[in-house]
């Protein structure tokens, strides 16, 4: 077993790390009092990732990146998590949808979308999942009917990260009712500031609201903008859920487990109580995600997808989260909910209870996961 | 970075494979004393960076759900094995007793199994099954300290083994945690195979997600209690010390609780068959639990190791996997 990574990875490491230290300052959240505060500090941040030349480093040389290895870009997903740095503004963007359009995309499109992506100009998020259609994505029903100068779009789409303030989502949406399924979709690109878009807010749990419900009425679409052919909606999707499952997540949830992990201990130490099996367990799980993680990485380093690994990964890494959040507030008893404050930034025992029950839920139900190990990696049958 | 075992390990994995079809031919597979058969490790005198081969050995063993003595003999001559045609080793490995200028003795106790190790070749060496020369086998144990006596012919060979020592209790519990992975995994593959061919309702009972979803959880478990045994056995053949003690005690209650459970899992999967004494199901599942508790119950262990990483220092070391730099975080 070889844990180290190289050299290049350990000085990107040093020099991510100083970075860091030099431009975001540790009490960050406590200048962000409103949400519009907090848009504005993303913007910013976004600004200087673009700047320092980190916004999607990763990306092939040809589309403005350094074609940096996944060592790097985990390095650098588990630095930003340990670090606590917001996660910015063209987070979707840059993560998922550029290797689509680097992989579909028209050399104008090409030309056109990846450079303001890169240097933080728009902003987009993804529009998938519907009230109707959750895990089952491919039972949008948000309709795209082509016209001659392009679609005109209805429906609605839910848990839209950031559609209160981005400029274009990267859409799925139903052109043909007639064909099966999965036959009848199409990805499409629509400017968010069109006339008939009306968003939403949702008010979350743990006092946040990142999440919106996005309606469309009778929304007017170039024809220009679809992302791979009319009816390739299903592929090109598949394709951006691809990358939702890889080492950087796992890595990134295993440092902020350790953050929670490191507040467990303390507050058994403030008790003067043993940390029990409860510590034990959640720090082992903590450490075996990153293993799981370095399981990935190796592969990918190979050369190989994550394929059913990857969901094998996520379960773990979200329910073991889970378990780590449920045995501190176990353990803290009652009174942690007198003293719980929720708000935008809070991080206290019930807070992150609370946060963590998101997590088997995004990116993929567990459920959904469990069906792909089921189906893929033990082979067994769906009917 | 690379987490794939070593090709040695995978190579004497398959030696194990081998030899443990060869045994089961000759039906050499009796259930004997788990306590007795600890000292017939020897594990004090392995070299560290020989244990990962010796579990990769015991993970056979679990998975042919052979008597553990088995175990002890053929991680030793296996080790010997890889030693190659040197003779003088074999003292140093603890492999039974020299029985002539080029061969040697390795036995198991009680005296079902007995091999004998000859030359063949230069460098290679044989394993060949002797079943009728032993006429003594005794133990003692005292004082933490385990004697073991052995007389064939006008032969007699003593060794003390040290199951007392911090070490070698450590090996031994990691060398036990890759026999329950080992038969936790071939229980979960023979059940996969089961509830793909049993048919309810018409079609497959591995078609129905009460079904589907437990045995994925029990993968995704297993996968994880061998990643951390892997690391764990990492740490102990590069010496660390507190780090790797916990790390061996946190993933052999890992991996005892998730044996247990896959074990109780995959019983139920079987349906009434599982509980008749004519099905082999109970067989896994009583050697999961007899190894599983060998140790004290999974729950005490993990709260020992919980109750060390109330520390902050001993939780830091624990979570840096892997990590060139201190990890401290927001």
């Amino acid at each position: 077993m070889d844990l180290t990574w190289s050299n290049e990875a350990e000085q990107f490491r040093v020099r991510l790390r100083n970075w860091l230290d030099a431009n975001l300052s540790a009490d960050w959240h406590a200048r962000c009092r409103s949400l519009d505060s907090y848009i504005e500090f993303q913007r910013d941040w976004d600004h200087k990732l673009a700047a320092a030349g980190l916004s999607g480093f990763w990306w092939p040389k040809e589309y403005g990146g350094s074609g940096a290895s996944p060592e790097l870009r985990a390095v650098y997903a588990e630095e930003m998590s340990r670090a606590n740095a917001p996660d910015g503004l063209t987070t979707l963007g840059l993560r998922l949808l550029a290797p689509a359009i680097m992989k579909f995309g028209t050399g104008q499109q090409k030309a056109e979308l990846l450079p303001p992506i890169l240097s933080a100009q728009v902003i987009w998020c993804q529009g998938f999942s519907e009230p109707e259609a959750g895990s089952d994505l491919a039972s949008v029903r948000t309709r795209a009917v082509q016209t001659d100068g392009g679609f005109i779009v209805s429906g609605s789409k839910i848990w839209t990260s950031r559609a209160h303030y981005a400029d274009a989502i990267f859409l799925l949406a139903r052109t043909d009712l007639t064909a099966e399924k999965h036959a009848g979709l199409t990805m499409l690109l629509v400017d968010m500031h069109s006339p008939g878009i009306e968003i939403s807010p949702l008010a979350q749990i743990n006092g946040q609201s990142n999440f919106n419900q996005v309606f469309f009425n009778d929304v007017r679409v170039p024809k220009d903008r679809t992302l791979g052919g009319i009816g390739d909606g299903w592929r090109v999707a598949l394709y951006i859920l691809t990358h939702e499952r890889g080492a950087t997540g796992a890595l990134s949830a295993s440092a902020h487990m350790e953050h929670h992990l490191r507040l467990f201990r303390q507050a058994c130490e403030c008790r003067g109580a043993s940390g029990g099996e409860g510590l034990g367990r959640s720090a082992l799980e903590t450490a075996i995600v990153r293993l799981l993680a370095y399981r990935i990485l190796a592969g990918q380093l190979a050369g190989n997808d994550p394929g059913y690994l990857g969901s094998a990964v996520k379960l773990f890494w979200s329910e073991s989260w889970q378990r780590l959040a449920e045995t501190a507030l176990l353990e803290a008893g009652p009174q942690a909910f007198a003293e719980y404050e929720p708000g935008p930034f809070a991080d206290d025992t019930v807070a992150r209870f609370m946060d963590t029950r998101q997590r088997t839920i995004a990116g993929g139900t567990s459920e959904i996961q469990r069906e792909i190990i089921s189906q893929h990696m033990l082979g067994l049958p769906r009917k | 970075m690379d987490l794939s075992p070593t090709a040695d390990d995978v190579m004497v994995a398959h030696t194990a494979r081998q030899i443990l079809r060869q045994g089961e031919a000759l039906d050499h597979k009796r259930a004997s004393a788990r306590l007795e058969s600890a000292g017939f490790l020897q594990l004090d005198l392995l070299e560290p960076a020989e244990l990962s081969a010796a579990s990769a050995v015991a993970r056979e063993v679990g998975a042919a759900n052979a008597p553990l003595l088995y175990a002890d003999a053929l991680v030793r001559v296996l080790l010997a094995a890889r030693v190659k045609g040197v003779p003088s080793e074999l003292g140093l490995l603890g492999i039974g007793r020299r029985t002539g200028p080029r061969s040697a003795v390795v036995r198991s106790y009680p005296a079902e199994i007995c091999w004998a190790l000859v030359p063949n070749g230069p460098v290679d060496w044989e394993l060949v099954p002797i079943t009728d020369d032993i006429v003594m086998a005794q133990s003692s144990f005292e004082a933490g300290i385990m004697t073991l006596r052995l007389e064939w012919g006008r032969e007699t060979a003593v060794r003390e083994v040290r199951y007392a020592e911090p070490r070698v209790q450590l090996a031994y519990l990691a060398v036990c945690d890759a026999e329950l992975i080992g038969a936790a995994a071939e229980l979960l593959d023979r059940t996969v195979a089961h509830v793909k061919q049993r048919t309810q309702f018409g079609r497959p009972v591995g078609s129905f997600q009460a079904v589907r979803h437990r045995l994925a959880d029990g993968a995704v478990a297993l996968g994880a209690a061998e990643s951390a045994l892997l690391y764990a056995l990492n740490l102990l053949a590069n010496g660390h010390g507190r780090n790797a003690e916990l790390w061996v005690r946190g993933a052999h209650a890992y991996a005892a609780q998730t044996c247990l459970d896959i074990s109780k899992l995959c019983f139920q999967m079987h349906g009434g068959m599982a509980f008749t004494q004519e099905y082999w199901v109970h067989r896994w599942m009583r050697r999961i639990w007899q190894t599983a508790m060998w140790h004290g119950s999974p729950q005490a262990m993990m709260a020992s190791v919980g109750a060390a990483l109330t520390y902050a220092d001993a939780l830091e070391e624990f979570v840096a996997v892997g990590r060139p730099l201190p990890g401290g975080s927001y």
